[in-house]
């Protein structure tokens, strides 16, 4: 299982066979990947494929019912996976940070977004309150919230949800974290307010040389901003590569069904020129699949991909995946 | 004659903070076999228009004629003809099911309320249109939480059908599935097009859905129109800044980390700036767009927008006037 693609210089995060398991369930299997510094890595995946449960275990913040059943994630010489309460709390918001899809739901209602701001930065770098509220301003002009000194005396019911979002990015790198993970930042915002959000995380990536997460079901969005591609499909990586080689030459049978299927990726065709070419069913089929779990949906499937979960090969410079039957017909270049 | 034909039609709501012009004069037309495609971000009016034009939002003026015939003001009653010919598809089919009623009880329901055929006739329909759709066959016994996300979506497109309407309306029906289970649907909805005869108004703000999907696109802002034309046209040569931006700004792989075409929050639709509505977020704008509104100007073949540039604008490469790269 250590066929990941390696790099010389020691990764900010490294992820090693992350297990996540509801009861006797398990909903991430094995996974590996890591995140340099400075580095977008994209996990790209539907519901159901554990994406969203791989970000929220990086933070430890699993609802309860679920639990780490197995893996380590190494981050800045430490193991997310088993460090302590009172360790979780130092790191949290000052070294790792996460916003998420809904910034109303994370944002308190009856607070000004300057107050929540401030409560950040009191609480990790113990300012007086005159200096957070200072702060508070600095960090919501760094996001680009227009006029952020009439702004942050606002109550988060007064902004769009755009603005929302930029409070919560504001909150989440008001300490210089070293990684942030966004679980579908742009997905409830309009696609010309998207794009700002996006280009906004990006800056931010660069000008504080973190390690960027970004949680997405949105090709596009993966193809325009990620280093890097992880593929889930129902709890595995079924495929990790730069973006340019996955959109040109996908390797497992999931990603390329997957661009196949997108009316967006490709430059756009309409309904004149034939159906988009489908998967066929659907992710709950992989729920009891002994071997691969897109092979019950799979048009490569052959009887060998139903007895064991097919490992992840190398497939090329910095790529692997988890198809043999692909990959064995068409070898790597 | 146009199948449906809508104009200067206006929806206006009296709000605790003021008037809310959510439909601020829309005038356009479906052909019959046609699909349109309705195009805009959240608040630009696109679902008011919508249910306003089945009569389930009010139409504060203008005119809405369904196959020639007058619909806007009418009665309850005097719409019961015209919503068995005009049928609506939603986003959330979950939300719009009854989790207490059979599949088969869900889609038997419209055929009972317009009184049409006896029961063993209306089974016969039922078990018809489960086939069409793509469901089991035993679906019509079993209850909508047991269906997955998007077979929900072929129950909700299967109600819709079964009183074999000439037009449906469509509000965002596959934003809310994955994109493996979009394409199933997209296709579905194409071959009943030209099994039932239909025409499609279709509602999204997933301009690659809409460029698959639609003959037509109109691209809505605000209330109002800002460009109509043929589909291929409308992504080979936009005229108006606005419909340049939406298509700019949507993620694609061949732009690596390409820079946001718009700057600005959506104004509000309860504060609607004077002159061209888009003048505050356009690169283009000019005084003469701060002072007075552009109307709609039809400027090649079928291709109509609503800006005071749109010949300048179209000798220009990209989405801003210096002319950056895409």
């Amino acid at each position: 299982m250590k066929a990941g693609p390696v790099d010389a210089s020691s990764p900010l995060l490294d992820v090693r066979d992350l297990t996540i398991a509801f009861g006797d369930t398990v909903r991430v299997r094995d996974l590996s990947f890591s995140v340099r510094e400075a580095e977008t890595v994209a996990i790209v995946g539907e519901s159901g494929s554990g994406k969203s449960l791989t970000g929220l275990a990086l933070m430890r913040l699993l609802p309860r019912s679920a639990r780490i059943a197995g893996g380590a994630m190494a981050f800045m010489g430490r193991d997310l996976a088993v460090i302590d309460e009172p360790e979780l709390r130092r790191l949290r918001g000052r070294e790792i940070a996460m916003i998420f899809q809904e910034p109303m739901t994370s944002l308190n209602p009856v607070l000004t977004i300057g107050a929540q701001i401030a409560e950040v930065v009191t609480l990790h770098e113990g300012l007086s309150r005159s200096a957070a509220r200072r702060r508070a301003i600095e960090l919501l002009d760094r996001v680009r919230v227009p006029d952020p000194a009439r702004r942050v005396d606002d109550y988060p019911h007064r902004l769009s949800g755009g603005m929302r979002q930029r409070v919560m990015i504001a909150m989440a790198v008001a300490c210089g974290p070293r990684l942030l993970i966004a679980d579908e930042p742009t997905t409830a915002l309009d696609v010309t307010i998207q794009a700002q959000v996006l280009d906004l995380l990006d800056g931010l990536r660069r000008d504080l040389s973190m390690g960027l997460i970004l949680v997405t079901h949105d090709l596009g969005v993966v193809g325009q901003w990620a280093d890097r591609v992880v593929v889930m499909y129902a709890g595995t990586k079924v495929e990790e590569a730069p973006p340019g080689p996955v959109f040109a030459d996908p390797r497992h049978p999931y990603t390329a069904g997957l661009l196949a299927a997108s009316p967006r990726v490709g430059g756009g065709r309409s309904y004149r020129s034939g159906p988009l070419p489908e998967i066929p069913g659907n992710i709950a089929s992989a729920v009891d699949e002994a071997g691969c779990s897109f092979a019950p949906r799979c048009p490569h499937a052959i009887a060998s991909c139903r007895l064991a979960r097919p490992p992840l090969v190398r497939v090329g410079e910095d790529r692997v995946a988890a198809c043999p039957v692909v990959n064995v017909a068409e070898p790597a270049p | 004659m146009s199948l449906l034909r809508v104009e200067d039609l206006h929806t206006h709501y009296r709000t605790a903070t003021g008037l809310l012009r959510a439909v601020d004069g829309v005038t356009f037309a479906v052909e019959k076999g046609e699909s349109v495609g309705l195009v805009g971000e959240s608040g630009c009016g696109k679902s008011t228009l919508g249910k306003a034009i089945l009569g389930l939002a009010p139409v504060t003026s203008g005119s809405v004629r369904f196959d020639g015939a007058e619909m806007a003001g009418l009665s309850e009653r005097a719409l019961a003809p015209f919503r068995r010919r005009m049928q609506m598809i939603f986003q959330d089919p979950f939300g719009s099911l009854n989790p207490r009623h059979q599949v088969g009880d869900i889609l038997a329901a419209p055929l009972t309320v317009h009184g049409v055929g006896d029961k063993a006739g209306r089974r016969a329909r039922v078990t018809r249109m489960i086939e069409a759709v793509g469901l089991p066959a035993d679906a019509a016994g079993r209850y909508p939480h047991e269906f997955s996300g998007g077979q929900r979506q072929r129950i909700g497109i299967a109600r819709a059908l079964i009183l074999q309407p000439e037009l449906v309306i469509c509000d965002e029906p596959v934003s809310a599935l994955d994109l493996s289970i979009q394409a199933q649907i997209l296709n579905l909805m194409v071959r009943l097009k030209g099994e039932f005869g239909l025409s499609y108004l279709f509602i999204s703000h997933d301009l690659s859905v809409v460029r698959f999907f639609a003959d037509r696109v109109l691209v809505m802002y605000l209330g109002r129109i800002v460009e109509s034309a043929p589909v291929e046209t409308l992504w080979r040569r936009p005229l108006h800044p606005y419909t340049r931006a939406l298509i700019e700004a949507v993620p694609d792989p061949a732009r690596r980390r390409h820079a946001a075409p718009l700057s600005g929050d959506l104004p509000s639709p309860q504060d609607v700036p004077a002159g061209c509505r888009f003048n505050p977020r356009c690169p283009f704008a000019t005084e003469r767009c701060r002072r007075e509104e552009p109307l709609p100007r039809m400027l090649a073949e079928g291709h109509a927008v609503a800006c005071h540039h749109a010949e300048e604008i179209a000798l220009t490469g990209a989405a801003g006037p210096a002319g950056s790269s895409s």
